[in-house]
């Protein structure tokens, strides 16, 4: 392999790693507050039509971008309103959003793009060149020369992974958040909104989600497709949980899920046991997951009050 | 100066009246005990208080001043503070994390963990209640984190503190030291709360007692004017001092016994610790120590829910080793649990299902795999007249029944077993004074019929008046063991209590 | 007690008891009734929006959804209903079946196409396909009877390996902890892409000369029986309802269900109940999660067995994250699954006619999602109608008034 070979097959990797990133992202904000969102693949799936929407209508992905942190917002809130509010089943919930997605976007490309499938291609998006962060003097060094020439999405991601890490662990919120996570109970009789709180941390972490939805659409590619995200948010719920709940975590098993992903080409450049199925890589993400869960691979364990509903008067 | 006066309080909960008008109030400076049973409704006034709940009808006053208490926050504002029951702390936190969680300092919008630790440091020295800031809550010992929780309400400007049942989980050294501080915070002016179902506690620390039962004060009383005699009777509603009849049975078989058993809990703690001992048929056995000591670990370990780490049991005569809980069933043992809710009954199952569960797998109750209602519901009919079970549908889900009909329904479902051994575990929990008697007679019953019975509970009364041999429990040993006509409530309470015992048999 | 009286059972759905006590609550029947109606609501005003005539829309889609008999074209619409619901009442049993234990059994998905790759498995593989070939020409006209063997073994393995599917993840919750929802998502996965990534596209393909895609196709003797030509409704349909009835006699009639319920009400609120009284709680959970994933699996074997006569590699997926939705609009009652993935195989079968009113034919994943949302969303959905029941008692009969005012 050359250094460029390399340099590019990491770049890649880097570009599947960045909508799983954001769909961990957004499953750690949410559960650390105790709402379990498995509906994030449908956010997704929304951010993924509505970034592509915002960017072809303006012919620029920024607002492409913007669109997908609406429409993230707009889904997340009707997941709080219909969990926190009406304390309605988180699993049911998520079922539900999942599923509109899946029939909504349909309905909505044939409806704005009279197409099936596949949207209008985007000239402008983040992974076109002059979109692209480029930092030449990097290039020649082999791995952190796969920096040299990333996607936008890509560098958010991290920046996003920094911010929700500041966010949990060094902020007075991240603080309510996590004991809102963790026994609901106590938070309120601090004087905490375990409501309020939940609603904060659910919303953003959908804004996330929409964001991972978008960078699928205008950045990893360049227009919606009808199999979009195709499974990348349940990648991203199963990096949440190797990650142990944790931001960076998340980061980690975005990177090593996002290998897995393009193990094929790797597989191909490298000439190793050409052979190899593709669906025995594929299922890395959530064999490692089930190991950890179980703990055969070390144990991850979730903040203590997640996924259940939180009633303030109970006997 | 009043610190605080509630006026005419009441708070429905569906189908249940939890608080019926209450009203009393608190000077300042005072430490004012709030006595009931389980259930008489004392938790629900506390989180009225403290604006967890919303009263259905009332008013309070903090100092004076009439005060809209609408959640946690109003009532951290008006300065008051609660350490809960459960303790309102995060394991994974740190001691500083959990102290200023909701009130911390910070920098713009970051949290300043470096100050939280500085502040609670100097708070501790300042009010003399030691702990480490920076430890892990989880792994700290029960007495320390309520230390704690105390000093996390403290932080926060409390001079009215609300303590909820704070002893339940304590050990009686750590009791001790509890009241220790509660004098301190007392002697700095601070207006104390204390609510409890012992009354040798209440007696011990509080200036004025009020007494609630079902949801109503019965009578508010200076602890000078008062004695312990007084406050039962207020409580239950008459004299507690039930006679309990002797009843004697010629003395069988060993049906159970262990030897040198030794049970960790769930936390990986051992707290049984080398006990040894049987019950033989037509005698009943009294366990009797404080909440905590080990109690629990024993019985699950009996039927069959944790493995002991060593030692033995035998159930008449057969190692209990590796044998599941049905098979301890099938084998003779009945078991009423200390927990109606968790262990007794599945709520939301009608009284017939309820009746034949543990025996539903014989006939005629079914047969292969076919489950025959019709012969359950027959059976459920008969065992509902002939406990009394009120209101008396078999249709009725047993969560729809009073605490004393849900006992009635477990006893009826447990004596009906073929056994020769009962577990007996707090049987008499939160039941009225009616349904005790009944209870004790039907363990009698079932003494006279030359069943074993271990009998654990918490009441000494209970233990005295019941057993036939006493074995008293203290962390995780058996320190002693002795008979009712040898014994005394008195003695029998210091060695609960650990008085006496050789420490270096314990530890 | 009257507990065997057909009658009375079908009265105590509805929240009659034959003694006029009410043992059901009847908000139960109309909850579901209540999400699908605001379901169809909203999808109507989606269409509307999007500038289409929804009264159309809705009339091609109740119209050729098999539901209303008459027309030329009703017996093939009929026949894809009965199809298409087989699969979902198949899935959506599942769920129930799993509810019912306390335990929500997200990988319905994941089993119905294990028992799919089995079942073609067993359908093709030419030691098993080759003698019942042989033995349907010994038979001659008897050959119906090879057919029902061959059929029969696929489906039994097909469903096993579904059934062994889920207790593993039933397996992975009692002895290591594993939460059942997030350990039914990775299995669905792994079982989705081994089976299209590897299996379907490697192992099971015919030689390339063969110009097939996908798995190569069972034999004759493996395919379900027809039973309306010229249609293509097969024995799916009586098949999948002797799996309701069999669902519920297991739930209301045996030792199982009757522990399972136990476990049910108790598990996953921390009580313990059942266990304290000797019934094997862990042992329960595998056995119905095992029963549990049978169920989702003979979906799976419909699919193959009934329709596609290979595992064809377009499939997509979506079979048991409809049966989430059927299982939820029947309220876990197996009656109720079988009413409710009727109206969902109906939706189904009517959109792809909406298609002529340029609507795509997932706008039946619109109305099914929509309609779990509102389920999701019960408890607004019950307070605002108790509150609209008591002010409509309140009018008709003022004494009443006070007293749901107290």
């Amino acid at each position: 392999m050359t250094i460029v070979q390399i340099n590019t097959t990491i770049a890649q990797m880097l570009d599947y790693t960045t909508p799983i990133l954001f769909a961990a992202l957004c499953g750690v904000l949410s559960e650390s507050s105790g709402v379990v969102n498995i509906g994030l693949d449908g956010i997704m799936r929304f951010g993924a039509f509505f970034g592509l929407l915002g960017a072809f209508m303006s012919n620029t992905p920024w607002i492409g971008l913007l669109f997908g942190i609406g429409i993230g917002c707009l889904v997340g809130a009707l997941h709080a309103f219909i969990t926190i509010k009406w304390n309605g089943d988180q699993t049911v919930s998520g079922t539900a959003i999942n599923v509109i997605a899946t029939g909504l976007m349909t309905y909505l490309l044939e409806y704005v793009f009279s197409t099936t499938g596949y949207s209008p291609q985007l000239q402008n998006y983040f992974g076109a060149q002059e979109y692209r962060i480029h930092l030449l003097f990097l290039e020649k060094i082999p791995v952190i020369g796969a920096f040299s020439n990333l996607s936008f999405m890509i560098w958010l991601g991290f920046i996003c992974t920094i911010l929700v890490h500041v966010l949990l662990y060094h902020t007075v919120l991240g603080l309510r958040i996590r004991t809102c996570g963790e026994n609901p109970r106590a938070a309120t009789t601090l004087g905490i909104n375990v409501f309020r709180v939940r609603w904060f941390a659910v919303v953003a972490g959908a804004a996330l989600a929409g964001i991972g939805g978008a960078a699928l659409s205008i950045s990893s590619f360049s227009g919606f497709s009808d199999s979009m995200p195709n499974g990348v948010g349940f990648i991203g719920l199963a990096a949440m949980i190797f990650g142990k709940w944790t931001p960076f975590g998340a980061l980690g098993a975005a990177l090593l899920f996002g290998t897995g992903q393009i193990a094929q080409s790797i597989i191909a450049v490298t000439g190793i046991a050409p052979k190899l199925a593709p669906g025995l890589t594929l299922i890395l993400p959530y064999v490692l997951t089930l190991a950890v869960l179980a703990g055969f691979v070390g144990k991850s364990v979730a903040p203590a009050a997640d996924g259940l509903p939180y009633y303030k008067e109970q006997r | 100066m009043k610190a605080l006066e509630v006026h005419n309080i009441s708070k429905m909960f569906p189908g249940n009246l939890a608080n019926d008008n209450i009203s009393f109030s608190v000077e300042k400076g005072e430490i004012f005990a709030i006595v009931g049973e389980n259930g008489a409704g004392k938790s629900t006034l506390m989180n009225i208080i403290y604006g967890i709940y919303t009263p259905t009808a009332g008013e309070i006053y903090v100092n004076e001043q009439k005060a809209r208490i609408r959640s946690a926050e109003d009532a951290i504002q008006l300065h008051m503070g609660m350490v809960h029951q459960e303790f309102m702390l995060i394991p994974r936190f740190t001691v500083a994390q959990n102290i200023v969680v909701g009130d911390e300092p910070r920098k713009g919008i970051f949290f300043d963990y470096t100050r939280a630790v500085r502040e609670v440091k100097e708070l501790s020295d300042k009010v003399a209640l030691t702990v480490d800031a920076t430890a892990i809550t989880g792994d700290l010992p029960v007495g320390v984190q309520q230390r704690v929780e105390i000093l996390k309400v403290l932080r926060r400007g409390a001079e009215i503190l609300i303590f909820d049942e704070p002893t339940a989980v304590l050990t009686p050294e750590e009791t001790q030291e509890l009241f220790v501080t509660m004098r301190k915070l007392q002697s700095q002016g601070k207006t104390i709360l204390f609510i409890s179902h012992k009354l040798k506690e209440v007696m011990d620390i509080a200036d004025r007692i009020a007494v609630l039962r079902r949801g109503k004060v019965q009578g508010i009383v200076n602890k000078k004017d008062t004695n312990e005699e007084e406050l039962a009777r207020m409580m239950v509603g008459r004299n507690v001092v039930l006679e309990i009849p002797k009843v004697e049975a010629s003395v069988g078989p060993v049906a159970f016994s262990c030897h040198d058993l030794r049970v960790k809990n769930a936390r990986g703690m051992e707290t049984v610790r080398d006990i040894s001992f049987d019950v033989r048929g037509g005698e009943i056995v009294g366990i009797a120590g404080v909440q905590g000591n080990g109690q629990d670990e024993l019985v699950n370990a009996m039927i069959g829910f944790t493995r002991p780490t060593s030692g033995s049991m035998e159930l008449n005569g057969k190692s209990m080793r590796l044998v599941t809980t049905a098979e301890l069933r099938r084998q003779g043992m009945s078991y009423i649990t200390e927990d109606r809710a968790r262990r007794g009954l599945v709520m939301p199952y009608t009284v017939r299902d309820n009746s034949v569960m543990g025996q539903h797998l014989n006939a005629p109750f079914s047969r292969g795999l076919r489950m025959n209602y019709d012969k359950i519901a027959e059976f459920a009919e008969g065992k509902v007249r002939e406990y009394d079970i009120r209101p008396g549908d078999v249709l009725d889900t047993a969560g729809s029944l009073s605490g004393g009909n849900q006992q009635k329904l477990i006893l009826a479902r447990e004596l009906s077993l073929p056994h020769n051994f009962l577990i007996a575990s707090q049987p008499t929990r939160g039941l009225d004074v009616g349904a005790t008697e009944f209870v004790y007679r039907k363990l009698l019953e079932e003494k006279k019929s030359g069943k074993a019975i271990l009998l654990i509970s918490l009441e000494l009364s209970e233990i005295l008046g019941l057993s036939d041999r006493i074995l008293v429990m203290f962390e995780g040993h058996i320190v002693g063991e002795t008979t009712p006509d040898k014994t005394t409530e008195e003695a029998l309470g210091l060695l609960m209590l650990g008085v006496g015992v050789d420490r270096k048999v314990v530890s | 007690m009257s507990e065997n009286s057909g009658t009375n059972k079908f009265l105590r759905i509805f929240g009659i008891d034959n003694q006029g006590r009410k043992r059901r609550d009847p908000l139960n029947v109309w909850v579901p009734l209540i999400s699908i109606g605001l379901a169809l609501v909203v999808g109507m005003i989606v269409i509307a929006v999007s500038g289409r005539n929804p009264f159309r829309a809705y009339a091609l889609l109740f119209g050729d959804s098999g539901l209303i008999p008459g027309g030329s074209a009703w017996p093939r619409e009929f026949a894809e209903l009965l199809i298409k619901s087989a699969m979902y009442i198949a899935t959506g049993l599942a769920v129930a079946l799993a509810f019912k234990g306390g335990l929500f059994n997200i990988g319905a998905e994941g089993q119905f196409w294990v028992g799919a790759i089995v079942a073609t498995f067993f359908g093709y593989w030419s030691p098993v396909a080759g003698a019942f070939g042989t033995m349907a020409t010994a038979l001659g006209s008897m050959a119906w009877i090879a057919q029902l063997l061959h059929g029969a073994i696929c489906i039994i393995l097909g469903m096993f390996a579904g059934g062994a599917w889920a207790a593993f993840a039933g397996f992975l919750y009692v002895k290591r902890g594993v939460n059942i929802v997030i350990g039914t998502i990775m299995l669905n996965w792994i079982a989705w892409f081994l089976i299209t990534n590897w299996l379907v596209t490697g192992p099971m393909t015919p030689p390339t000369q063969t110009f097939t895609s996908g798995t190569y196709y069972v034999a004759d003797t493996a395919k379900l029986f027809r039973i309306m030509m010229p249609t293509r409704l097969n024995t799916s349909i009586i098949l999948v309802l002797l799996a309701a009835y069999a669902t519920w006699f297991l739930l209301y009639k045996t030792t199982i269900g009757y522990e399972i319920r136990a476990i049910g009400h108790t598990a996953n609120i921390g009580m313990e109940a059942p266990k304290a009284q000797g019934i094997n709680v862990n042992r329960r959970i595998v056995q119905m999660m095992f029963f549990s994933g049978c169920l989702a699996a003979l979906g799976g074997c419909f699919f193959i067995l009934g329709m596609q006569y290979q595992f064809p590699n377009t499939a997509t997926m979506g079979y048991g994250w409809t049966g989430i939705g059927v299982a939820l609009i029947g309220q876990s009652e197996p009656i109720g699954v079988v009413l409710a993935g009727l109206f969902i195989g109906a939706l189904r079968t009517g959109a792809t006619s909406m298609q002529v009113a340029n609507i795509p034919k997932t706008f039946s994943n619109i109305i099914e999602g929509l309609a779990v949302g509102f389920i999701a969303l019960q408890v607004a959905v019950r307070y605002y109608l108790v509150k609209y029941l008591q002010r409509r008692r309140a009018h008709a009969d003022p004494p009443a008034e006070q007293e749901a005012a107290a």
